[in-house]
């Protein structure tokens, strides 16, 4: 037993190493996640809206410049007393002539004379105040086109902007569905809806589908507001008496303005001032009959995206069925943002007091309400209708509108009158809270800045600063802030209908922040988490303006009348489940959306398709072939999620799909024969048509192509405007600006985050990657290797980081400057709200050319459609590929996904003019613009995966060795060369060896001779040994193989001859051939 | 004697074949019994590597229909590819230092384990074995020893400032093999191990006691000659599964240093076959790769089993 103990006590050690060793990545994840120095404190950062992109520095300084509501308020001494009760107006068509640099159009439009102002530029007005004080403005306009965008402007007062929150003004456009019997040709209005039957257009089957949202031109007046529905009231703005210039700028889409007006806001009465009118006037509850409204046929709604859905959970949503898709409610997900309504109308027929009573459902916003403002003709009844709740329950509900203090509002309604009722979003008492936290964020996230300026991101915990004594003001700040997170915690703790555990982040981040600034030396220690909690509010905000409603449909019944049930009873569920469940057995879920007159055809034809991407994804996409493809066509599909790489052995297996909508290797298909090429199609050119052209290299080989373009995305840089006009640098236009600014920006423990891929250099110069149609590479030319090299410069000689965490170092300032793809901007959008507005993308920086300008071209990648042979009908393939790739689709899938998912679900669309309607800002779209006009696509010959291989090779050794990089490429070029040769021997494609025979036998300088030459004497195109397409059945004709024959000429009687004439051989080639 | 002649007789008034069938009769609820594997086993086991071995003699692409080529993958793979002596070289370099000292780790430490009490045991068991049930483990070594300067051992190494720039560990060829090498041992306790413990608690108790009294003075000689030789059959298994487990090396390379690692450093043959099979969709080529590595296993396998036998002699 002796020899025992040693032993144990081994093994002990031994497990105690391991689990060391097993704790060690916990410490890993933490210390990856905090940042590195960041030293420079950005200017005092208002908050500017989500699409606060200026075009050049300067305007960014200058908005960041800008002044809040709060301190503009401040700043001109706002009180209610200082508004005049005047109001000025000026017609629309009476804009100054100087300083115009929009398109204008003076015309009359929809019956009102009115100026037609272009998508760009900017326009203004004359204001004759006659007073000095506040004024909110309004501006009567009408939209001009059916983009399916919001129209957007900025506005200027005086020539600039007065404050953050009144910089962007949006205006949205009037949207009617397209009933069954409505003509959608037919221009739309408000009224001419009201008469028709709303009725669904429905499937063979009786589903009903999705009506198309057609624009109703339709004028309206808008008063000036911030657009994150932080304040409830209009905006008001400071004006002195005399001339105003009053200026829209265009960002979005055009716009017709028939009257600009300035007039005072006058407070809405109280509701209780209301009802004591009502009670005077003697109104009692009205004697009439419910009238019913059903939520899913409104008359119009503000946005594109707000369209009839369905419920299938609950047993009493009117109307339902057991196994058919009836469209019974509106909103959802899609109903969300602040400004956003809905409109209804209707007549009564007994004049009283009603309330008005809604069922819906509104289980997203835990232990939270959301809230609607609610007008009838167009006017607020009282101020309290700003705020209606709806709160949180898993089910339906029947409520009367009400604000949480009055169990229902009483309206009053005149007999035989038509009245509208609009629903529209809003933060509700929310807004109050919201704004406040914000502002606190602003402030932390500036605090933070300082104390990093001082301290870096990773403090000793254990030095003295002396914080207090160097910054005092940020110290007494702290505690200022964690002081109004506390009064905010206890203010919505004493509101109505919410929870207190949604106060939680708010408090944990008070406490945090409250430690910090009573101990000093607590600063350091806390200043990791407090970059985590100021991160965790900016998630709270963007949850709580979330405004999610679904609603199924609206009574207005007499006031105090009993409410009717929200929600089944326990046995009518239950049995509405099992009639679903059993009708779940003889439901075709796939034929959807096939209309009438296919189901007779016994055959009727189904495409199979086949997607690799989420499944939230697959459901609209889905949803959009029922509604769109499979109504128009009549063909049915069927849908399939399948894994990654399933595609290569179900084609092997013959089992493969009609169409595949995301393949990333489509050249890799076409090459062995397993996808079919689209040029014979019809309609081949106009689709082509929608894409770039470097889309199409990218899915095309010697001269045919094998896949219609989706997705491209290409790298943009990613800057961080505050930091960078902080430390005075300009945003960098070519690759010398971005290394000119490594310095500075290295002094500032900063750095940039760079991208590895030489080809963007190579390209910029004008080189090219490939030699001869991919038999070699062009990489050991002058330009690849001099290229090459001055990438690998960037990260040896600027020693620029190779590999970082692109989020973090971005979020906290390390990295200021990123290269990165666009798609990184919805990673952006979620991970760090907190800088949302801070920064913005551009161009990558390009290589100067030799007459002045810059070449910015970028290389991009493509996943598209393809079409796998053996598809069972070929022309429905192509016609689903055409519809899938067309604007109208990819727009629509964008614009789901974004309300599903919120801003970060941008697709990276290939289609040219989708990308136009999708929402981004205009100087954002702009970019995206520029860029996919200067992206190519290196193209994809056989044995293309070596060549990055090794220049990754080549790569490393140059980092990690300091070997020379054009040396260590030089070295790798042979093996590259000898895998191309192999593949295309493969693939029975010329290769070099026999390339360089024919080159010196017709004396030939570019490949592309020889194409042309072969195309004259053969009369056919050249397209290789044989046609890819057909290199299976085409291999009798004749093909460059027998040419050499015929005409003597090898690869090895070429090699002899070369040595020859090394040993003072005079003859050519072509006369040592003929001997 | 006599029984046997009678026996004999029996077995001589039938064929072979006739005596195997009533053999198979006879046992028929044993065959039966074994059926469901059998089915799968040779349906996806033994058809599978037969016809690999077929398909490694065409030129198939997984799309076109395959042409017969003879040797030609052969030839090429021993005559004509750099790589493939590369990796040769690599596997048997991983083969030689992860095989022998896992084994023995495994053993060394199942022996240790063994003399601690049953809750204790069962504690250390879990705590070894962690690592290689929870597959993925290694990949947090891609955490520790990541490229970024925020990463545990470069935010350590740059914050005492022995170097100025981050070390790409897996992207260097200095690092590689090391690195793989050492996370390749800290995963071998797997299922051998498991078997190794098992093994040692099935010993009889009373065989040490004949040991001390015929003799046995340390426990080297009570190891050498009772414990070990008691224990052939798990060292048996233990052994395939290290060969075969440090042959296929290959997963812990793909995912650290990426396929192929920089240089091909720590390229073995499994990441060969996977470039050619994946990659490059040669399935002829790469099952030609894959025969070749099934008969160094079976070599290897060979080889111990030769030695395992010499156990306690």
């Amino acid at each position: 037993m002796r020899i025992l103990k040693p032993k144990k006590l081994t093994a002990l050690l031994l497990a105690l190493v391991m689990l060391i060793g097993t704790a060690v990545p916990a410490f890993a994840a933490d210390d990856a996640d905090d940042g590195e120095l960041l030293t420079v404190a950005p200017g005092d950062k208002a908050a500017v809206s989500d699409d606060g992109l200026g075009t050049t520095l300067a305007e960014i300084s200058d908005e960041y410049a800008l002044v809040s509501y709060e301190g503009y308020k401040t700043k001109y001494g706002y009180s209610e007393d200082a508004r005049t009760g005047k109001t000025v107006s000026v017609k629309g068509t009476d804009y100054m002539t100087e300083d115009l640099t929009a398109h204008v159009d003076v015309k009359t439009w929809e019956g009102e004379e009115c100026a037609c102002v272009g998508d760009t530029g900017s326009i203004s007005w004359k204001l004759d105040i006659p007073e000095t004080g506040w004024y909110a403005l309004s501006v009567r306009y009408c939209a001009l086109t059916d983009k399916t965008t919001d129209i957007e402007r900025v506005f200027k007062l005086n020539g600039k902007s007065p404050f953050s929150e009144g910089r962007y003004q949006k205006f949205v456009k009037t949207w009617a569905f397209a009933f069954k019997d409505v003509d959608p040709e037919n221009n739309l209005r408000p009224d001419s809806v009201n008469g028709a039957e709303k009725t669904f257009v429905a499937d063979a089957l009786g589903n009903e589908l999705r009506p198309d949202s057609v624009i109703c031109y339709e004028w309206s007046e808008y008063s000036f507001r911030d657009s994150n529905g932080y304040y409830n009231i209009p905006l008001e703005f400071y004006m002195e008496a005399g001339e105003n210039v009053f200026t829209l700028e265009g960002v979005r889409d055009s716009i017709a303005v028939s009257e600009i007006k300035a007039y005072s806001y006058e407070p809405l009465k109280t509701y209780e001032e209301v009802l004591a009118e009502y009670e005077k006037k003697g109104y009692k509850a009205a004697e009439a009959e419910n009238i019913k409204l059903e939520a899913e046929l409104p008359d119009v709604v503000s946005n594109y995206t707000i369209y009839p859905i369905y419920d299938r959970s609950s047993a009493i949503s009117s109307p339902q069925d057991k196994s058919k898709i009836y469209r019974n409610t509106i909103g959802g997900d899609k109903w969300v943002s602040s400004g956003q309504w809905v409109r209804y109308s209707f007549t009564c027929e007994a004049t009283g007091l009603y309330q008005i009573e809604v069922r819906f459902i509104q289980d997203v916003l835990k232990g939270m309400y959301t809230s609607r403002s609610i007008r009838i003709n167009g006017e607020y009844p009282f101020e309290e209708a700003k705020n209606c709740q709806f709160a949180y329950d898993n089910d339906f509900q029947n409520t009367a509108l009400n604000d949480g203090n009055y169990e229902s509002f009483a309206f009053y309604f005149e007999e035989g009158k038509t009245y509208e009722i609009e629903f529209e979003v809003t933060l509700g008492s929310l807004s109050d809270v919201v704004r406040r936290v914000s502002a606190v964020v602003d402030s932390l996230n500036n605090d933070y800045m300082k104390i990093l300026e001082l301290a870096g991101s990773d403090p000793d915990e254990y030095r003295d600063y002396g914080f207090a004594r160097i910054m005092p003001d940020v110290v007494r700040d702290l505690s200022l802030q964690a002081g109004f997170l506390y009064t905010i915690v206890d203010f919505i703790t004493e509101m109505n209908g919410i929870k207190s555990d949604n106060t939680s982040t708010l408090e944990q981040a008070a406490a945090v922040v409250e430690k910090m600034a009573s101990d000093e030396n607590e600063i350091a220690g806390n200043l990791d988490s407090m970059k985590e909690w100021i991160s965790s509010l900016g998630t709270w905000l963007s949850d709580v303006t979330t405004q999610f409603l679904e609603v199924d449909y609206i009574t207005i019944s007499p006031y105090e009348s009993e409410l009717q049930r929200g929600e089944a009873n326990g046995w009518k569920s239950f049995w509405f489940e099992i009639q679903k469940f059993i009708a779940s057995f003889y439901t075709d879920y796939n034929s959807i959306g096939a209309m009438e007159g296919t189901e007779e055809d016994e055959n009727a034809e189904t495409l199979t398709v086949w997607t690799t991407s989420g499944r939230d994804q697959a459901q609209i996409i889905k949803n959009l072939i029922n509604n769109g493809y499979t109504q128009k066509t009549g063909v049915n599909v069927t849908l399939k999620l399948v894994a990654a790489g399933t595609l290569l052995p179900a084609i092997l297996a013959g089992t493969g799909p009609d169409v595949s909508i995301d393949a990333t290797n489509p050249i890799d298909f076409a090459i062995r024969g397993a996808v079919i090429s689209l040029n014979d199609f019809d309609t081949f050119d106009d689709v082509m048509s929608r894409f770039a052209d470097s889309a199409m290299t990218a899915v095309s080989i010697y001269g045919l192509t094998y896949a219609v373009p989706v997705t491209q995305s290409f790298p943009v840089m990613f800057v961080r405007n505050d930091i960078v006009s902080e430390l005075g640098l300009e945003i960098p236009e070519t690759w010398d600006d971005l290394l000119s600014m490594v310095p500075v920006l290295q002094f500032n423990n900063m750095d940039i985050g760079m991208t590895t891929d030489s080809n963007i250099f190579l390209y910029q110069n004008g080189g090219h990657f490939w030699r001869d149609e991919g038999m070699t590479v062009n990489l050991d030319s002058y330009l690849g290797l001099d290229t090459f090299e001055s990438m690998c410069n960037m990260f040896t000689q600027y020693s620029l980081p190779v590999a970082y965490n692109a989020q973090n170092c971005f979020k906290t300032g390390e990295m200021p400057v990123i290269i990165s793809d666009y798609a990184f901007y919805n990673t952006l959008v979620v991970f760090a709200p907190e800088i949302s507005g801070l920064w913005s993308f551009y161009q990558i920086p390009g290589t100067a050319r030799d007459d002045g300008t810059v070449d910015h071209t970028t290389v991009s990648t493509i996943t598209g459609i393809i079409i796998p042979r053996g598809c069972s009908d070929e022309e429905a393939a192509w016609s689903f590929a055409d519809w899938y790739s067309d604007k109208e689709f990819q727009v629509d899938y964008s614009n789901e996904m974004m309300a599903l998912l919120g801003p970060s679900a941008k697709q990276s669309v290939a289609n040219i003019s989708a990308l136009e309607e999708l929402p981004w800002s205009e100087s954002e779209y702009k970019v995206l613009q520029k860029c996919i006009q200067d992206t190519i696509a290196v193209e994809p010959y056989p044995g293309n995966y070596y060549t990055s291989r090794y220049t990754g090779f080549a790569f490393n050794a140059a980092y990690n060795e300091g070997a020379d990089p054009s040396d260590t490429l030089l070295g790798y070029i042979d093996s590259i060369n000898k895998e191309l040769t192999r593949k295309r021997t493969e693939f029975e494609l010329m290769v070099n060896d026999e390339w360089q025979a024919i080159k010196e036998y017709m004396g030939f300088e570019e490949f592309s001779e020889w194409r042309e030459y072969w195309s004259k004497e053969q009369n056919v195109p050249y397209a290789s040994r044989t046609c890819i397409q057909d290199n299976q059945e085409g291999a009798d004709d004749y093909t460059y193989v027998d040419w050499m024959k015929d005409h003597n000429v090898t690869a090895s009687n070429f090699e002899s001859w070369q040595k020859a004439v090394k040993n003072g051989e005079t003859c050519t080639y072509k006369e040592w051939v003929s001997e | 004697m006599f029984k046997k002649t009678k026996e004999v007789t029996k077995h001589g008034n039938m064929t072979k074949g006739q005596w195997t069938w009533h053999l198979m009769k006879q046992y028929k609820v044993g065959y039966f019994m074994i059926a469901p594997f059998m089915v799968l086993f040779f349906l996806f086991t033994v058809i599978p590597v037969v016809a690999s071995i077929f398909v490694s003699l065409t030129d198939y692409n997984m799309l076109q229909w395959p042409n017969w080529v003879g040797l030609d993958n052969y030839i090429t793979l021993f005559l004509d590819d750099d790589l493939f002596i590369t990796a040769v070289k690599n596997t048997l370099i991983f083969a030689v230092a992860v095989g022998p000292s896992s084994y023995l780790l495994s053993f060394c430490v199942a022996w240790f384990i063994n003399e601690l009490s049953p809750s204790m045991r069962a504690f250390v068991t879990l705590v070894f074995y962690a690592p290689s049930i929870a597959g993925g483990a290694y990949t947090i070594f891609g955490f520790i020893f990541g490229s970024e300067p925020n990463a545990l051992v470069n935010g350590w190494l740059l914050k005492l400032g022995w170097i100025d720039s981050p070390i790409l560990f897996f992207k260097d060829p200095k690092y590689i093999m090391p690195l793989c090498i050492i996370i390749a041992l800290w995963m071998s306790l797997n299922t051998a191990f498991l078997s190794f413990i098992a093994g040692l608690q099935g010993l009889d108790r009373s065989q040490f006691e004949a040991g001390a009294v015929d003799g046995i003075t340390n426990r080297w000689q009570e190891l050498w000659y009772i414990t070990l030789p008691n224990m052939k059959s798990q060292l048996m298994f233990g052994a395939v599964m290290a060969i075969t487990g440090s042959f296929g090396f290959g997963a812990i390379v793909t995912t650290l240093a990426g396929n192929p690692p920089t240089d091909y450093v720590g390229y073995t043959i499994a990441h060969h076959l996977e470039d050619y099979g994946n990659t490059r969709m040669e399935v002829g080529y790469s099952s030609a790769i894959s025969f070749v590595l099934f008969l160094i296993m079976i070599g290897a396998n060979m080889l111990v089993q030769k030695m395992l036998s010499k156990v306690g002699e």
